[in-house]
């Protein structure tokens, strides 16, 4: 039988992961992304300014965001911020990488590799 | 929102230079955006425990210098990838170009404009040589001997070198007209035409440096080699009296010269000897001297017998 194998999606770095992931949820602007990026990752990732923008520039090349047109009321926030959403491309991606990591939490669950199961260990 | 900057504190003042280390294009987009993000975490941190605030500034310092290197990197990377391309035809001989351009441009300038043909001034000196040029033609056309033309030739040269303003009444004439020169012909005996179609004689006995005993007793003059075309050699006797009119020393003075491209000829080197062992070194060192810097202004002077 013939088999074909189509290449595994490169995994996202972990910046672009989760400024994509907080996008997902609605439109934010640099500052928010950075704060509920920490609160995402539960502290783990907190981005700093350079990389913020260095990640959003390349996702702005690779086209998975773009910068959002509509921007808030001018009296709530400043309209020189600048808001940014996910693309198809980007959902697409982060999809991608979400299927990637849910295989492995599966995988790593069913070896009961997870943090938290008992190891049934081989050694006698 | 960026704060006026006038009320910015000591460390965003800080955080404002060091976004200058971003590359350009990277800070044209995104400088107004890093700094408000700083100052956004540079206000919010105002609530937090003082050990905390410094955590994250720090942090926010440490990270946009690493995104600075780390843009240069990616700039670096690109330009990199951007080389390997196959270049256009232009851009791989654009030196080759524009200095063949230049050529052709000054080329065709020289050419269409003349512009090598340079007829500035030309001193007292170029003048005597150009007349004497000018009597070799007039001395051919009129089968004058050569031996008198070319001790006209040498005798300007000389006073020209040596009398300069001194002698008012040589000018740019040819003058000379000594006995002792022979002619094929025999038919000018101490009288000679000059450029200008006179008759002038001169005492025979003169001295270019001394203004005593000078004069040239025999020229022989080889219009053109046989075995070198394009070549010629003017040999003059002179005598001369360094210590006086009784202590005559001869000396032997040879013009070459070369016909350029345009047909003139040119003088290309002077040879000054003693013929009796009587040598006086500044006399000879001046006349070579002199005639070889004149021969080297001639060969780079196009304006050399034009007769200005």
């Amino acid at each position: 039988m013939k088999t074909t194998t189509s290449p595994l999606p490169s995994p996202l770095t972990p910046a672009s992961f989760y400024i994509l992931l907080a996008l997902a949820m609605h439109e934010q602007h640099g500052y928010g992304i950075m704060k509920q990026t920490e609160l995402d990752s539960s502290g783990a990732l907190r981005l700093g300014p350079g990389t913020l923008y260095g990640t959003i520039k390349r996702l702005l090349e690779q086209a998975w965001i773009e910068e959002a047109d509509e921007r808030p009321d001018p009296a709530l926030d400043d309209q020189r911020r600048r808001y940014y959403r996910i693309t198809a491309a980007g959902r697409q991606a982060l999809n991608l990488e979400l299927e990637r990591l849910d295989r492995a939490v599966t995988l790593a669950r069913k070896h009961h590799l997870l943090p938290g199961h008992k190891f049934e260990s081989t050694l006698a | 929102m960026p704060a006026p900057i006038q009320s910015l504190t000591r460390l965003q003042r800080l955080y404002r230079q060091l976004v200058v280390f971003y590359p350009t294009a990277f800070r044209r987009q995104y400088e107004s955006l890093l700094v408000q993000l700083f100052d956004d975490m540079y206000r919010d941190g105002q609530s937090s425990p003082p050990s905390q605030r410094r955590r994250a500034l720090a942090h926010a310092f440490t990270d946009t210098l690493q995104g600075a290197l780390r843009e240069h990197y990616q700039q670096l990377i690109r330009k990199g990838a951007m080389n390997t391309q196959p270049q256009s035809f232009w851009a791989r001989h654009r030196l080759a170009l524009i200095i063949t351009g230049g050529v052709i441009v000054i080329g065709l300038a020289s050419l269409l404009t003349n512009l090598w043909d340079y007829n500035g001034p030309v001193n007292r000196l170029e003048r005597v040589i150009a007349d004497g040029q000018r009597i070799e033609q007039l001395a051919d056309s009129n089968n004058t001997g050569w031996d008198n033309v070319a001790a006209n030739f040498v005798a300007d040269y000389i006073q020209a070198k040596y009398y300069g303003n001194k002698r008012t009444d040589v000018g740019y004439r040819s003058i000379h007209a000594a006995q002792t020169h022979t002619t094929k012909d025999g038919t000018m005996p101490g009288l000679e035409q000059n450029t200008h179609g006179q008759y002038s004689s001169m005492a025979p006995n003169f001295d270019p440096l001394t203004c005593s005993t000078q004069a040239p007793i025999s020229v022989r003059y080889i219009r053109e080699s046989d075995f070198a075309p394009g070549f010629a050699s003017m040999i003059a006797d002179f005598r001369y009296a360094p210590n006086g009119p009784d202590n005559l020393v001869r000396y032997q003075l040879m013009l070459n010269q070369e016909r350029s491209r345009n047909g003139d000829w040119q003088i290309i080197g002077v040879d000054c000897l003693s013929l009796e062992g009587q040598d006086h070194p500044p006399f000879t060192q001046a006349v070579e001297a002199t005639a070889n810097e004149q021969a080297y202004d001639h060969r780079n002077d196009r304006s050399f017998g034009t007769g200005n």
